[in-house]
């Protein structure tokens, strides 16, 4: 036998697809879940199923927001400040800064950065309805938060090239740590000019 | 500065050697594939954080190991880099606490030649730029991580002009990153070279023991001008067009050459072999001093089998002018120790015999 009955083997080809498993860990996983109680399995399963059908992206922000609701939790806030708007990559960074529980404005999130080495142009993200947002709406000031790497650099850049001319406020947080330690054994140097909040906009 | 004190376990083709080095002239020689360079390269990663060649750090640890560790005793301090393999993981301790590489660098100032750094006469464009700022990062801490800036807003601009139609304010952004970041690099290369210009042709005439005027000239097409950042983000706008058609970055800093001049005349294309290697000596003799004026400290030398390339009598001429209290590590290929030039074995303090990454000291 070189290998398990077809639907282990199945579930373990499943877990692999996912970001940082490898086949030890997809295997590892799925004889777990072979030995856990039915109820527990149903419940997982309900989870997986529901993360896609019972959630959708807001329709002014886009960040993640319950199926029955066109918008999320914070446009639906009526005591949120709906004349600033905070520009994030991701819907986890919203959550990031929804946890400092210092920001009491609105957001929009752009679902990624600029990067041609990807094929990632300005149309493949939110940025055409943040611009009609600002046109239409009655938002002051827009704050930029995104990552300082060159990608969140060139998308800072862009947005404000564009967001200028509406006349509206634009400024960008200070990025005091230098992220990036996503490089195998990262360099530092690479990393010490830590291009903090150095774009004038 | 000097190394008192080298440990290398599993690093290369050492499983494990212990050497205190001289404090001048330390030869090394052995037969081709013995480890020369691979000693050369430890102390370089070192004090640099990255291995020579662009290699994966991990490229360090032996084959068939998983971790490596490279110790240095200087003047007082430890420094101890500890490489493990299978998390991918790099410890860096000074006098037994956790650091990072930039206090290393701090201690332990390297000056590498190799005969891929003597290619910058006879070499490409490239070579020379290599060169260029490989030189200005041992004397500028930010000049590095300013550069990896500017590549990487490269590629990004080469792949959206090979893109389908590039949106026009999305190039502008690149092209106004790019003028920043290429401007600095451009006025901190045309800094160095007149620091270098300074005194080449002082060390040149030491060298051959005559008068001579060798000067390098850096090729940008920025020219002269005083606002370089406006000049760059103008010869970008006006490259725009071409650079759409040909789907390629026509200007800026990666595109920058040298031109070595000896009398008046490109020492590239007129210059005997002799003058090219005078004129390496001198480049190297100048590095050692500009180092000097900025750290006021020498760094460490590694002359790693640079004698093909400058030949016997101009190499013991520059450890001649060299100062007396620079620690170098020169290696030379030789098969037996009788091979050895006399000249060099008499001007060493240390002599070192690898064989299969196992050395043995002789003197
Ligand atoms: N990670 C490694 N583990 C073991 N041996 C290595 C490793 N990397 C390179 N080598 C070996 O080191 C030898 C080259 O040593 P090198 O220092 O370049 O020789 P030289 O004395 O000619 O300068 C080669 O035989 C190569 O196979
Ligand atoms: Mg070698
Ligand atoms: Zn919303």
């Amino acid at each position: 036998m070189d290998k398990y009955p077809e639907p282990l083997e199945n579930l373990i080809k499943e877990f692999q697809k996912l970001p940082s498993i490898g086949r030890k860990t997809a295997e590892r996983l799925a004889f777990y879940l072979l030995h856990q109680p039915p109820e527990e399995l149903d419940l997982l399963s309900q989870a997986i199923t529901n993360v896609k059908e019972k959630i959708r992206a807001c329709k002014i922000c886009f960040n993640y927001t319950e199926i029955e609701h066109e918008l999320c939790e914070i446009c639906r806030d009526p005591k949120r400040d709906a004349s600033v708007v905070c520009v994030v990559s991701h819907p986890q960074e919203l959550l990031k800064l929804e946890k400092t529980r210092e920001y009491r404005g609105l957001y929009h999130v752009l679902g990624g950065l600029i990067s041609p080495v990807n094929g990632v142009g300005p149309e493949q993200l939110h940025i055409e309805e943040l611009l009609v947002r600002l046109r239409t709406g009655n938002v002051q000031e827009v704050i930029l938060a995104l990552d300082p790497k060159v990608e969140g650099e060139a998308t800072a850049m862009y947005l404000a090239r564009k967001i200028k001319p509406l006349g509206v406020k634009i400024t960008q947080i200070a990025h005091g740590v230098p992220v990036g330690r996503d490089l195998e054994f990262a360099d530092e140097v690479t990393l010490s000019r830590a291009l903090a909040g150095r774009v004038q906009l | 500065m000097k190394i008192d004190r080298i440990v290398l376990r599993h690093v290369r083709n050492f499983a494990s050697v212990e050497l205190e080095p001289d404090g001048g002239l330390n030869l090394i020689t052995g037969p081709n594939a013995a480890g020369k360079s691979n000693l050369c390269e430890a102390i370089y990663y070192a004090a640099k954080g990255f291995p020579l060649k662009g290699e994966r750090q991990r490229d360090l640890i032996q084959w068939g190991e998983s971790e490596a560790l490279l110790e240095f005793s200087l003047s007082g301090d430890q420094i101890r880099l500890h490489l493990n393999g299978h998390a991918r993981a790099k410890t860096i301790e000074v006098n037994h606490e956790k650091r990072n590489q930039s206090d290393v660098s701090a201690l332990l100032r390297v000056l590498l030649f190799t005969p891929d750094e003597l290619q910058i006469i006879k070499g490409s464009p490239e070579q020379r730029r290599h060169f260029l700022d490989r030189s200005i990062a041992d004397l500028k801490r930010d000049y590095r991580a300013m550069l990896l800036e500017y590549e990487q807003l490269l590629r990004r601009k080469s792949a959206l002009l090979r893109s389908e139609r590039p949106p026009v304010e999305l190039l502008d952004v690149y092209d106004e990153a790019l003028s920043e970041r290429g401007a600095w690099l451009v006025a901190q290369r045309r800094a160095y070279v007149q620091k270098l210009n300074g005194q080449l042709s002082q060390r040149y005439g030491q060298i051959c023991g005559q008068e001579a005027h060798l000067q390098v000239h850096y090729e940008t097409t920025l020219g002269e001008s005083d606002d370089l950042r406006r000049e760059l983000a103008r010869q970008l706008a006006q490259a725009r067009r071409e650079e759409l058609r040909r789907q390629q970055t026509l200007v800026g800093p990666h595109r920058d050459d040298l031109r070595f001049d000896l009398n008046g005349h490109d020492l590239r294309r007129f210059g005997s072999q002799g003058e090219q290697k005078s004129a390496l000596c001198a480049l190297l003799l100048t590095q050692v001093e500009l180092h000097y004026e900025r750290f006021g400290d020498h760094p460490i030398l590694i002359l790693d089998d640079v004698l093909s390339e400058l030949d016997r009598a101009r190499t013991q001429r520059l450890l001649q002018l060299l100062p007396q209290n620079l620690q170098i590590f020169l290696t030379h290929t030789a098969s037996a120790e009788e091979e050895l030039p006399s000249e060099l074995r008499q001007s060493a303090r240390r002599l070192y015999v690898i064989t299969g990454g196992r050395i043995v000291q002789k003197l």
